[in-house]
């Protein structure tokens, strides 16, 4: 269990460490972006940044969800808003791939990073945030997923 | 089922709505960290205009938290003299937003009563309290905390001990025994059991104060140079600023988002934290 939350941290800090390392410069078209490294990347966990003082509640994802979200991702077209600075309360969800690749994902801006590369994307519809709340709603207490619910539908952050 | 009456008319009778199960335990869980909001129904808590909420509990048959806290059915909470209410009848007050209340036009009705209450707010005896000689830090250069390597696995509460692990430090795990709940007495308790305390030191203090989202979260602020307080927001960057982006001059007034009961004080120095 240790040595698991161990890789999983390893993982994460490894993708947020590249993420933060470069600029939102990143590839001219998010699809093409290491196409060879997908196989790679079945495996994902998505967590929900919302805590100040408990960790992130985190859950594994199925390896067709975590395709599915990859794709999703990279299918998005580019934005150049990044996602705001919140403070406390939710402030999105997040989703690493065993890959190294890793999105954040708040309202309709969604932050993705793969092989140290950043770009930011736009998802006018929220389609992807609705799609990881649905997700994490087996995860969650039911009185936390509507006070979840409720911030991820305010329109402000 | 708990129903809040705004006492603000003189002649009209005074609106009234039912809280939800949500809101009824929120409103407990802050009564259970501070009993001293509640107030007798005849106390003297203003004359025209806004006086305070009076809450009437009525027995359903169900258990609800306010039967579970043993709380009186018919209390007064808040009013222009009692400043150490004001964020509870903010709270209150919001209720009433999504609330259908008897007036053609609720808006400055609830205007006047917000009025009031952040009045109140400047009445001596809601400040920060401080313990000195005190120990400071930067209330701008963050570097030690935002850095790539380490500002996602510190959180509020390493910031607040000022003690970097790279562990999301826990109340109490340092000392052996952790909160078992999400409320000020037991992530309080559990932070003292560390080494923070309640009464100022002798030598020098960090002052951090704690504040909860009742039943999920709890989070620490920190007093630093300048008279600003600081926090850190989970894996987010260090900063000086609340959610509404204001400098944070007293954590008791802050925008605090859903971290609304305000649990109180701390003092400690060379605190570890795990």
């Amino acid at each position: 269990m240790r040595s698991s939350r161990l890789r999983w941290g390893l993982a994460v800090g490894l993708g947020l460490m590249g993420a933060l390392a470069c600029t939102t410069g990143g590839p001219s078209n998010p699809t093409s972006a290491n196409s060879e490294s997908r196989d790679a990347m079945t495996a994902a966990k998505a967590s929900l940044d919302l805590f100040s003082g408990r960790e992130a509640l985190s859950w594994a994802l199925s390896d067709e969800e975590s395709r599915a979200l990859r794709d999703a991702v990279l299918a998005l077209p580019r934005g150049s808003r990044p996602i705001p600075d919140v403070g406390l309360g939710y402030r999105g969800f997040e989703v690493a791939w065993e890959g190294g690749a890793h999105a954040r994902v708040f309202h309709d801006v969604i932050e993705y990073t793969e092989s140290g590369r950043t770009v930011l994307l736009e998802d006018s519809a929220r389609q992807l945030e609705q799609r990881l709340l649905a997700g994490a709603r087996p995860h969650l207490t039911p009185e936390l997923f509507t006070a979840v619910e409720a911030q991820v539908r305010s329109t402000t952050p | 089922m708990v129903t809040v009456e705004l006492d603000i008319f003189s002649g009209r009778p005074n609106p009234k709505w039912t809280l939800s199960e949500r809101e009824v335990r929120q409103l407990a869980e802050r009564i259970r960290a501070d009993p001293s909001l509640l107030l007798p129904l005849d106390a003297e808590t203003g004359g025209l205009g806004y006086r305070g909420f009076i809450l009437n509990a009525e027995d359903t048959g169900s258990a609800d938290d306010w039967k579970r806290l043993g709380l009186p059915s018919q209390v007064r909470l808040g009013g222009r003299f009692q400043p150490g209410a004001a964020e509870s009848s903010s709270f209150l007050l919001h209720t009433a937003e999504s609330a259908r209340l008897d007036l053609k036009d609720p808006g400055p009705v609830l205007g006047v009563a917000e009025r009031t209450i952040v009045e109140t707010l400047s009445v001596p005896g809601l400040a920060p309290s401080y313990c000195t000689p005190a120990a400071l830090s930067s209330d701008t250069d963050f570097s030690f905390w935002n850095g790539a390597a380490y500002q996602r696995y510190n959180n509020c509460y390493n910031f607040a001990s000022n003690y970097r692990t790279n562990t999301f430090a826990q109340p109490g795990r340092a000392a052996g025994s952790m909160y078992t709940s999400i409320d000020c007495g037991s992530v309080g308790g559990a932070a003292e059991r560390d080494g923070w305390q309640l009464t100022c030191r002798d030598d020098i203090n960090y002052n951090v104060c704690l504040v909860i989202w009742p039943n999920y979260d709890y989070h620490w602020y920190r007093w630093c140079a300048n008279n600003h307080w600081c926090h850190k927001p989970g894996q987010t960057a260090a900063r000086n600023y609340d959610n509404s982006n204001n400098l944070i001059t007293n954590p008791e007034a802050a925008d605090r988002g859903g971290y609304t009961v305000f649990c109180g004080y701390y003092r400690g120095f060379g605190v570890v934290v795990s």
